[in-house]
């Protein structure tokens, strides 16, 4: 047998009682790489199926959150969801959305998980799109419920227990292969609408095994999530903690405030993953009142540059912490990882591209570029999704063939450079897309919301990187109050998507073809 | 010097707006609505602690530190005046 030929775990499982479960097998088990992820979970069981998985009010064991995967799993496939059928969800951080999630992926199907701010619009065009047969939702997101007829409704928070199953009997092997689907994450399109990226499992596995090669996770380590699931950066904090048999703290984004320090010491948290904001939290509430987290060790930064002022600060107020700066897209999850000991010397790069993957820059016209010289970025390995669901086209822009190999690389949209010795610098973003409090948005998506507005003729939005807003600019045919505009925009966008500060204006800049001039929209953020 | 609960009620209000996003300067605040709902969101609640550590001049024990005192107006305002009694 070859070292990495997957074991039949499920076959295995059930010819073989515990007690022959032998030391021997298990040695042979941790070495064995899992082709998907229910796999990954039944070996993270069969490994540790005492080690606490989830913790918090109800905290999980391997063992336990194995067996309640495979109860609902049964329920679902009586529900007639399997293979290749969309589940989704939309709620806060729960232990019912991390079983859900599993138990989809358990029949062969895909979860797609939501923000929890998602209004009915977004929700409308998601459902449109991926045809559900399952969707849930929670107490905050249960006003959604309208949006869902041809679905079956669960909530988790009332009903979800008539989901998990007697027993699991009759739950066949995962009836798939590693090549299918394993989740979709939605992201903002070119094109304004939401796509769903689509993740394999074997997409998941690999990047998740090559993210640990850099970020070293270790079994006895407590990891915080307080990024929704939604965020592929919570949501990969399960798969990186199960592949080593560490446990999961799952909050919700408001325990980040003033109860951050408490949550950190109380559960003794040793991994803290973030965006610049939490950090920035963290560093206030630690520079008011010194709170001991000896237990911290590891801090992984994405979704926006940590200021180099900011890292300091941590090992400041943290000796011995290890503080990760990242890049990635959620088009192929993780691009590259700095560690804490080549930050010093290059304290602008986002590191190398992850083990068994490339990134290299190009030039308009897709020609590799020199070392040093700046281009687009683009990307290459077994971690890039296999596209986006049902958008052939946008598909097809990302992801292309180049080069004399014609391999397959993905496109980022980011200009940027790598050096000789393989480290990348991210220059700007290269296509009109907006990066605003840590999210990728379109600005097409809140133009269209905006021309909706009946007497709204145009509208284009920027970010001003001066202040740090977003900022819409109005043509309107009748007067129109600023404060309706922002109303309006709330009841269909989320939040983080509703620009602070809304101008009006005679006409917007226009380019020959008559399209909104975005360089020239630009310009007017310098007037007053 | 410590604040009376009386300079408490009066002042709460003009610290507190500042950081509620969402509410508008001319509508009246529901003391029951969450004030995630009124912009709220973690970091700005870490702003509002210190806004109101420095303007009633003692430190919130950290046992207090919680969602629920940040939930509501209410629950702030009888945190506070808990505090100011003590």
């Amino acid at each position: 047998m070859q070292a990495n030929e997957p074991v039949n775990v499920n076959e295995l499982r059930r010819l073989l009682a515990p007690e022959f479960i032998t030391a021997k097998f298990k040695k042979k088990m941790a070495a064995t790489a899992s082709p998907h992820l229910p796999a990954l979970l039944d070996r993270a069981a069969i490994l540790w199926p005492e080690r606490m998985f989830l913790l918090g009010s109800q905290p999980l064991n391997y063992a336990a959150f194995a067996d309640m995967v495979a109860r609902i799993a049964s329920s679902l496939l009586k529900l007639g969801i399997g293979r290749g059928d969309r589940v989704v969800i939309v709620a806060e951080n729960c232990v019912e959305v991390v079983l859900l999630a599993f138990a989809t992926m358990r029949v062969g199907g895909m979860f797609v998980i939501l923000s929890p701010q998602t209004k009915a619009e977004g929700l409308r065009r998601v459902m449109a799109q991926c045809t559900p047969k399952l969707v849930m939702l929670d107490a905050e997101t249960d006003f959604l419920g309208g949006e869902i007829d041809s679905a079956k409704l669960v909530r988790s928070d009332t009903n979800f227990e008539a989901l998990i199953g007697e027993d699991s009997t009759g739950v066949p092997g995962f009836p798939g292969i590693d090549q299918d689907p394993a989740f979709l994450v939605f992201t903002s399109g070119s094109t304004g609408a939401p796509r769903g990226v689509i993740l394999s499992h074997d997409n998941v596995v690999f990047v998740s095994a090559a993210i640990q090669a850099r970020l070293g996770y270790e079994a006895d380590d407590r990891i915080a999530v307080f990024l929704p699931m939604s965020f592929d950066v919570g949501l990969y904090q399960l798969f990186l903690a199960m592949q080593v048999g560490a446990a999961v703290l799952l909050n919700k984004p408001q325990m980040a405030g003033p109860e951050l320090q408490s949550t950190l010491a109380t559960h003794a948290i040793s991994v803290l993953p973030g965006v610049p904001t939490l950090f920035a939290a963290l560093i206030k509430l630690q520079s008011r009142r010194a709170v001991q987290l000896p237990a911290l060790r590891v801090a992984t930064n994405t979704g926006d540059h940590l200021p180099v002022a900011n890292i300091e600060k941590l090992h400041a107020l943290f000796p011995g912490l290890r503080v990760f700066p990242m890049y990635g897209l959620t088009e192929c999850k993780r691009i590259s990882i700095l560690l804490p000991e080549e930050w010093r010397a290059r304290p602008d790069s986002v590191g190398r591209a992850l083990d068994g993957t490339e990134v290299f820059a190009v030039d308009t016209e897709g020609r590799t570029l020199q070392a040093g010289e700046v281009g687009e970025l683009v990307v290459r390995g077994r971690h890039l999704a296999q596209g986006y669901w049902a958008a052939e086209e946008e598909t097809a822009k990302r992801y292309r063939s180049i080069g004399p190999g014609r391999a397959r690389v993905m496109f980022t949209g980011d200009m940027g450079r790598v050096d000789e010795e393989g480290y990348i610098y991210f220059v700007g973003r290269g296509d009109f897309l907006i990066k605003h409090r840590g999210h990728r948005m379109s600005p097409l998506e809140i133009e269209e919301a905006a021309c909706a507005i009946p007497g709204i003729v145009a509208a284009g939005v920027v970010r001003n990187d001066a202040d740090s807003l977003l900022h819409l600019y109005l043509e309107t045919s009748v007067a129109i109050d600023a404060d309706a505009v922002t109303q309006w925009l709330r009841e269909r966008l989320e939040e983080v998507k509703v620009p602070e500060c809304i101008h009006f204006v005679t006409a917007l800049p226009k380019s020959a073809n008559l399209k909104l001039d975005r360089k020239a929209l630009r310009t007017l953020l310098a007037q007053p | 010097m410590p604040l009376t609960a009386i300079d408490l009620e009066a002042r709460f209000e003009s610290v507190l707006r500042p950081r509620l996003r969402l509410l508008a300067a001319d509508q009246p605040l529901d003391y029951s609505e969450k004030l995630g709902k009124l912009g709220l969101d973690s970091m700005a609640a870490i702003d509002l602690l210190m806004d109101i550590e420095d303007s009633v001049g003692t430190p919130i024990p950290d046992e207090l530190l919680t969602a629920d005192t940040f939930a509501t107006a209410q629950n702030l305002l009888d945190t506070l005046k808990k505090l100011a009694v003590a």
